[in-house]
């Protein structure tokens, strides 16, 4: 609920029994190991939720308050008692839908004019989101990377900083080429919505990836993004890959990641690359969905010179399975071998290349 | 090479590779082929399965198919033709039905990729021992010499050990360790016997897991104080101290410092040689994971479970909830990181469960243990998630890798992924400890006691927990108040069978809190705070006072809340019928939701439902008007495997015959409850309330209620009385059978015999009935104080004391008094009738006399000492209750057979007991006559393709089958192990032999734990020494060259006058057992014969101490003298032929044949 992601939807959960262990306080420290909250962020992002069964009494010893005067206190409607498996089917058939939170006096009235509905997609949401102005984390940390925040979860955040990497948030439009230099590499976080709407990102990340050697990550619309800078295309699934139990085949060894091996995701997504035959020069597809085999991954091939991989799911979690979360840790090394790589011809380094991107 | 498998000798070995699962499927692996097609799948277990040896993903995406081809690996698949599958034996407590079901969906898969599956299980009643399933069937001991036997006999290339529970595990490592198994050239299949080792060996294991540091929980035996008091300063304070061998964990305590820890292990060192000292983990959460792996190293978290108990109580006597419904995402994924970690560290291949305590104000974790095979757990997760665990771990076995596997319920997906669940389910241990006499200590504790388990599912806590208390028992209405314990907080610290209720009687009528509860039981407050909304509700409603105030909120509420109708009735001292009628005129009817793995993402192909209140639509059309089949329920005592194999034969049968089948059932341990053996399965309650519901939204043709035992019996008459097309025998017949008067009169109006009885409500007439017809007599009170409910009393004292101190006898609560008639043999008839008329019938004998219920006794088929005279009266008595009945379908007589007092006379044969319905002993005797006779009374019951009549006991048959019962006496510390009229086995085995004694031997040593004695080592013989039996078992024993001892100098003297026997009297202690465990170590005693009369009434009666401890100390114990004498002669049989030998290699004894060898043909 609290994942940027999920910015403007009415989120239906399968799983009937909700809120069991109530809500841990959302505050943490600023240091090597956290990152300001517990929570994916600050605040509920969602519009609304509609659950089975609500647990009125929780059950916790992290726990500080109920879902309900959680949603309350955030003012975001939640409704229970609800046949969500019927709402699952529904969304099954006709893919994600427009919808309503309708109680008691409000079901005598009329329905809305479909006109009347509020679209989140087609508004900028990474805009809403993201932050509006750079900002640093864990600044001891042993190599610099940089954040492009579409909607960031604080949990990628985390990931990063307990491995041991200073982190520089910024905005999802900054112009990260002008000063990509004083980094060891590139991260495109995760956000809400249509990939289209960030083209500008897609566009100065090209830029990058053709001028700059570094490696780069991205994760659900960071990974969109790379996509498109590649040269693919993104569309709307009809439904979406969501839940914590999306199967993905690794379809190249890289890291912690083996060839052959199907990995358990959390994933939630609307939008995906299209898997194209061939793949632009110089891409791969890293992983496929094994249930649609839409696009689960894309990686820079390994004689383009290049490092740069993004992933549809999420391995930092958050909620859902840890079979990836190593990649964080591949990830930080590739960049950690990049820079000793770099530091040995440093001069080389820092006197041609700045000149090269001016 | 078996016979079957007829092989072309010029294919080269290297193209047969390729060929293979073409080949060598279809008909011709059955040279012997039986004339109706037998199939292991019902419907294909899985959907569209390609047989091919292409490594692809099973995806509905053709592109994801092509591009796995090119990078999933190429894990060989080993190269077998024929396999052994190792099954669990009889159901004993701790090892049940389970395993019938994983041993059957093993089975499926095998010979879904056309390998010959040989099994070896002597359980008869088991679905898993059909040629439908096996190639071959063997009804041997699970022990190493006849698995070896087995092994040596039918040359398999691969044998599956993780489908039968511990004891195939067992017998696995010890072939293993004899060389056994690399001398035949036999592949062990799946998880290799190394990870097998590690996780049975507790030091190895706590070694490997250390190597990933994964916290354990950590015991140590020690055998001193000191060693006791070093191994708390190790481990630290709070410790607990378990004592190995002690009765009901006597002995065993928390001890918080080293002064407690000194007195208690003092006082546990004096009752058992050694103890294990243990962290405390008192009220930390027990968790377990299922998890499947694969060749290829992809590893995946099938169902995660949570136990409603703290740590403390046997997983397998908590309460479970499925998935866990206490633990944050990160909690989780803790525990699942380190599931995936330590199964992949140890190397299963296949599945496996782990347990885990975890602390619940913290995340300290550690692993409690791993089971490296198919466990009760993994057929618990089975069905709650409808991923079949089993089916998938064969696959596995067999070389195949999770992403080549379909997903079997939504077919179209793959089996590497886990299932997301969007509904709870809570599963109940059914106890059953009251029917073992009182002296069984209730407590439940590290030890399992329960003998099966329910489970419910439910889209919220309450609807599945209410659901699930009715199931262990309908008697139960819900979560009420059905005891009131005299020392509440003891009952709620300790936990009990009825620990639940206790919480019941505290809540509601102690006003307990959430907070108080929780600090007494350590039980979850999510859960409590659950059950608070139960109780409030039961009081809105009993504020609402009667139907016409309970208004649609308040019904709706109640119904989601599980509440039954019968629940609500009672609350508002209303009828069921009219809460019924009330709710639906509210318009307020349960909804069929479908169980799909994938909590509706995909859309599933099979149709695995249950019904909710929180819901407002359906999952299905209701268009296919099947008919339905109502299952047995919770195994218990008397009711067990037996009837799944009856309701799932009869469900085949009528899909054979064209038919939709609906099954009904709510035991995760059975095969009935496979999604794929019945065109729909719910997944429900079998109590009128349910089954009405069901037959309403089906508009199904017709119900069958005589193939699950006695629980659809008894809602038959209100079913047909409701209009409902009660299928076969008519309900008002089936009540005239159960009423006592009814059916005394009919049998008198057709001049069948029967003992002597009344029904009375005072103790003076029980007196004068008795005095009349001469003791003993068999009492049967309706109101049972303490103890067991039936007896056989042999004079007025005890008949006195058991109306008086035992039961209540009132007009309230009338005792059945019948005529008990001494030595008298008992035979037991099943049979199969159509419209009145006999179409096949069975008769076999008891071994025992008449007095042993005749679920404990030894049954003997063909009988072996009955005349042609006796067949023809008792197939003559059988037609005539067929006909005055007017059954169509099964019945079971039980008959008893007078002692014959002059020469000539013409013995007596007096009916005691009669059901309209399928009995235990069907599947026996449809398996020992290769006769199905459900599938007879089947077609008898729809009336359609009804066989013509044939007696088929007149056929000469050259081999004998007995079948013995399983008892779990290890496991019920202090019980009395005495046979009585009322049932205390737990299950049961059979196997066959060319005689008597060859039939009776291998089917005692079939029993799980039976010894053989070894050869000159010393018999304990006691008791009942008027049997006439004891004299000769006496004198073939020392004839046998046994040491015979004794404790009475009553037995001492009256065996020393036999001839030729002499005797010794030893020192007994009664009270101290590790001297008594000396003294029988001293004297070598390896058996123990003790003819019991009836249950001791002390626990320092020697005769109790001596039967008893026979079965602490794991010896074979004989407690009847007909079981004992037989057992005499068979050793008298087999001791020439090397019985007393194990494995030899080369030297296969006479009775390690297959089924289809006994009986001539695949039956």
């Amino acid at each position: 609920m609290t994942d940027p992601s999920y910015r403007g939807q009415i989120l239906v959960f399968t799983s009937p029994l909700i809120g069991n262990y109530g809500v841990p306080g959302n505050t943490a420290p600023f240091d090597n190991k956290d990152v300001g909250v517990v929570l994916e962020s600050q605040n509920i992002q969602c519009s609304a939720v509609v659950v089975g069964d609500v647990a009125e009494k929780f059950s916790h010893y992290t726990a500080v308050e109920s879902l309900a005067t959680w949603c309350q206190r955030h003012g975001v409607p939640a409704i229970t008692g609800v046949d969500t498996r019927a709402i699952t089917r529904l969304l099954r058939d006709q893919g994600t839908t427009l919808g309503r939170v309708a109680i008691g006096l409000d079901v005598s009235h009329p329905v809305p004019a479909a006109e009347e509905f509020w679209d989140p997609s087609s508004e900028n949401l990474v805009d809403q989101v993201s932050t509006k102005v750079p900002y640093e984390l864990n600044p001891s940390g042993s190599i610099k990377i940089a954040v492009l925040d579409f909607g960031v979860k604080a949990n990628i955040l985390r990931s990063l900083v307990r491995r041991d990497a200073a982190v520089t948030v910024l905005p999802w439009n900054y112009d990260f080429n002008s000063i990509r230099d004083q980094f060891d590499g590139l991260f495109l976080t995760n956000g809400p919505g249509d990939p289209t709407h960030c083209m500008d990102a897609a566009l100065k990340l090209r830029r990058t990836l053709t001028e700059w050697d570094r490696p780069v990550f991205g994760i659900c619309m960071g990974h969109q993004i790379i996509g498109m800078a590649a040269g693919l295309d993104a569309y709307r699934m009809t439904f979406g890959n969501r839940g914590h139990n999306q199967p993905v085949l690794a379809l190249v060894s890289s890291g912690s990641i083996k060839a052959g091996r199907v990995y358990v995701t959390s994933q939630n997504h609307q939008y995906a690359l299209k898997l194209e035959d061939p793949f632009p020069q110089g891409w791969e597809p890293f992983f496929i969905n094994c249930n649609d085999s839409s696009v689960e991954g894309i990686k820079s091939t390994a004689n383009s010179g290049k490092k740069v991989w993004g992933v549809q799911f999420h391995p930092e979690s958050a909620g859902g399975p840890l079979d990836t979360i190593e990649m964080f840790t591949d990830f930080v090394s590739e960049c950690q071998a990049h820079k000793t790589q770099t530091s040995g011809t440093f001069n080389v380094a820092s006197t041609e290349q700045p000149s090269a991107t001016v | 090479m078996s016979l079957s498998r007829l092989r072309p000798s010029w294919i080269n070995p290297l193209i047969r590779l390729n060929l293979r699962p073409f080949h060598s499927s279809g008909a011709s692996r059955f040279a012997l082929a039986a004339t109706r097609p037998l199939r292991a799948v019902a419907a294909p277990a899985v959907g569209a399965y390609l047989k091919e040896e292409r490594h692809v993903l099973n995806s509905p995406s053709e592109i994801a198919r092509k591009i796995s081809a090119k990078v999933l690996p190429k894990l060989p698949r080993p190269d077998v033709q024929k396999v052994v599958v190792v099954g669990s034996g009889g159901l004993s407590i701790g090892q049940a039905g389970e395993f019938d079901y994983s041993g059957s969906q093993a089975l499926k898969a095998l010979s879904e990729e056309g390998v010959d599956a040989v099994l070896i299980n002597p359980n008869i009643a088991t679905w898993q021992t059909s040629h439908q399933l096996a190639s071959e069937v063997y009804f041997l001991p699970i022990t190493t010499d006849y698995v070896a036997y087995v092994l040596e006999k039918e040359r398999p290339d691969g044998i599956l050990l993780t489908f039968g529970g511990q004891s195939a595990l067992n017998v696995g490592i010890e072939l293993d360790r004899m060389g056994i198994l690399e001398r035949l050239g036999v592949k062990v299949l799946g998880t290799p016997i190394r990870t097998l080792e590690v996780s049975e060996d507790r030091d190895l294991f706590v070694k490997a897991l250390k190597e990933i540091d994964i916290p354990v929980a950590q015991s140590t035996a020690v055998s001193s104080v000191n060693a006791a008091l070093d191994a708390a300063e190790v481990i630290g304070y709070p410790v607990i101290l378990r004592s190995a061998f002690t009765l009901g964990g006597l002995g065993s305590g928390f001890a918080e410092n080293a002064d407690e820890l000194r007195d208690l292990s003092a006082k546990g060192l004096s009752l058992s040689p050694q103890v294990l000292i243990e962290r405390s983990m008192k009220g930390w959460k027990e968790l377990e994971y299922e998890v499947v792996r694969d060749g290829a190293d992809n590893t995946i978290i099938c169902c995660n479970m949570e136990n409603f108990d703290p740590l403390g109580t046997h997983t397998g006597d908590s309460i479970v909830v499925a998935p866990s419904q206490t633990l944050p995402d990160d909690e989780y994924h803790m525990l699942r990181s380190a599931a995936i970690k330590v199964i992949r560290h140890l190397g299963v291949v296949g599945e496996c469960n782990i347990q885990y305590a975890l602390n619940p104000t913290s995340k300290e974790y550690c692993v409690i243990e791993v089971n490296a095979r198919l466990s009760r757990s993994s057929a618990l997760a089975s069905k709650a998630t409808g991923y079949p665990l089993a089916y998938t771990a064969a696959k596995i076995a067999l070389g195949h890798t999770l992403p080549e596997l379909p997903n079997a319920v939504t077919k179209t997906t793959t089996a590497c992924f886990e299932p997301s669940l969007d509904y709870i389910v809570t599963k109940i241990p059914k106890w059953d400890l009251a029917k073992f006499s009182s002296q069984v200590n209730r407590e439940v504790g590290s030890s399992m006691k329960s003998v099966g388990e329910v489970m419910a599912i439910g889209r919220t806590f309450e609807e599945s927990l209410q659901k699930a208390i009715r199931q262990v028992d309908p008697r139960w209405k819900g979560f009420e108040v059905y005891i009131e314990p005299e020392d509440l907080d003891t009952a709620l610290t300790r936990p009990t069978d009825m620990r639940l209720f206790a919480i019941a009687y505290a809540m509601f009528r102690k006003n307990y809190s959430v907070d108080k509860l929780h600090d007494l039981t350590k039980i979850d407050k999510w859960y409590l705070y659950k059950i608070d909304n139960i109780v409030q509700t039961h009081h809105a409603i009993r504020n609402a006072g009667s139907i016409d105030n309970i208004d649609h909120e308040l019904m709706t509420r109640a119904k989601r809340m599980g509440f039954a109708d019968a629940q609500i009735a009672d609350i508002i001292l209303s009828t069921e019928d009219i809460v019924r009628a009330a709710r639906k005129t509210l318009g307020i009817t349960p909804f069929v939701k479908r169980i799909d793995t994938l909590a509706a993402e995909y859309p599933a192909h099979t149709n695995y439902l249950y019904t909710t209140y929180n819901a407002s639509e359906h999952d299905v059309e209701f268009d296919e008007h099947g008919t339905m089949v109502l299952g047995s329920g919770v195994y218990r005592i008397g009711s067990s495997v037996e009837f799944d194999w009856c309701a799932v034969t009869c469900a085949r049968k009528l899909r054979d015959m064209g038919k939709r089948t609906v099954m009904i059932n709510y035991n995760p341990e059975t095969v009935s409850t496979d999604f794929d053996e019945a065109d729909r399965l719910y997944f429900e309650e079998l109590g009128y309330e349910r089954v009405m519901d069901i037959y309403e939204l089906e508009q199904a043709q017709g119900v069958i209620v005589s193939v699950g035992g006695q629980l659809p019996q008894n809602i038959a008459l209100r079913l047909k009385k409701n209009n409902v097309n009660v299928l076969g025998t008519s309900p008002e017949q089936i009540d005239n059978a159960e009423d006592r008067h009814k059916f005394s009169s009919v049998l008198d109006s057709i001049g069948v015999d029967q003992p002597a009885w009344t029904e009375v409500t005072t103790l003076v007439a029980a007196k004068a009935f008795a005095e009349k017809v001469g003791y003993p007599v068999l009492i049967r009170p309706s109101y049972v104080l303490s103890g067991a409910a039936m007896n056989v009393v042999f004079e007025e004292s005890s008949l006195e004391y058991n109306l008086s101190a035992a039961a209540n006898v009132s007009p309230l609560h009338p005792v059945v008094i019948t005529k008990f008639i001494d030595n008298a043999q008992e035979i037991d008839v099943d049979a199969v009738a159509h419209n009145g008329k006999l179409l096949v019938h069975a008769i076999s004998e008891h071994v025992e006399n008449a007095g042993v219920h005749s679920g404990d006794a030894t049954l003997v088929l063909p009988p072996y000492t009955l005349s042609i005279q006796d067949m023809a009266r008792l197939k003559d008595i059988a037609e005539k209750v067929a006909t005055a009945f007017e059954i169509s379908g099964p019945f079971n007589m039980q008959i008893i057979k007078t002692p014959v007092k002059v020469p000539g006379e013409e013995p007596e044969l007096k009916v005691i007991e009669c059901n309209l319905r399928a009995s235990r002993s069907f599947p026996f005797v449809s398996k020992v006559l290769g006769h199905n006779f459900i599938d007879v009374a089947t077609a008898a019951i729809v009336g359609q393709d009804v066989p013509d009549p044939i007696d088929i006991m007149k056929e000469k048959r050259e081999y004998t089958s007995i079948k013995v019962a399983q008892f779990s006496w290890t496991r019920l510390g202090g019980a009395d192990p005495f046979l009585g009229v009322e049932m205390a086995s737990t299950g049961e085995v059979a196997s066959f032999g060319k005689n008597v004694h060859e039939a009776y031997w291998a089917s005692l040593l079939s029993t799980t734990g039976f010894k053989v004695p070894r050869a000159g080592s010393g018999v304990l013989l006691g008791g009942d020494i008027t049997k006439p039996e004891m004299a000769s078992i006496a004198k073939g024993l020392v004839d046998m060259g046994f040491k015979l001892y004794c404790s009475s100098p009553v037995v001492e003297q009256f065996l020393n006058t036999i001839p030729y026997v002499i005797a010794k009297r030893i020192f007994f202690p009664t009270k101290d057992k590790r001297k008594l465990r000396m003294v029988f170590d001293e004297y070598e005693i390896q058996c123990v014969i003790n003819l019991a009369k009836s249950r001791g009434l002390s626990f320092t009666d020697e005769d109790y101490v001596a039967r008893r401890n026979a079965v602490d100390f794991g010896l074979p114990l004989l407690n009847n003298a007909r079981t004992a004498q037989l057992f005499v002669e068979s050793l008298g049989a087999k001791i020439p032929l090397g019985g007393l030998r194990s494995y030899t290699e080369g030297h296969i004894p006479s009775e390690v044949k297959s089924w289809q060898e006994f009986i001539g043909r695949r039956a």
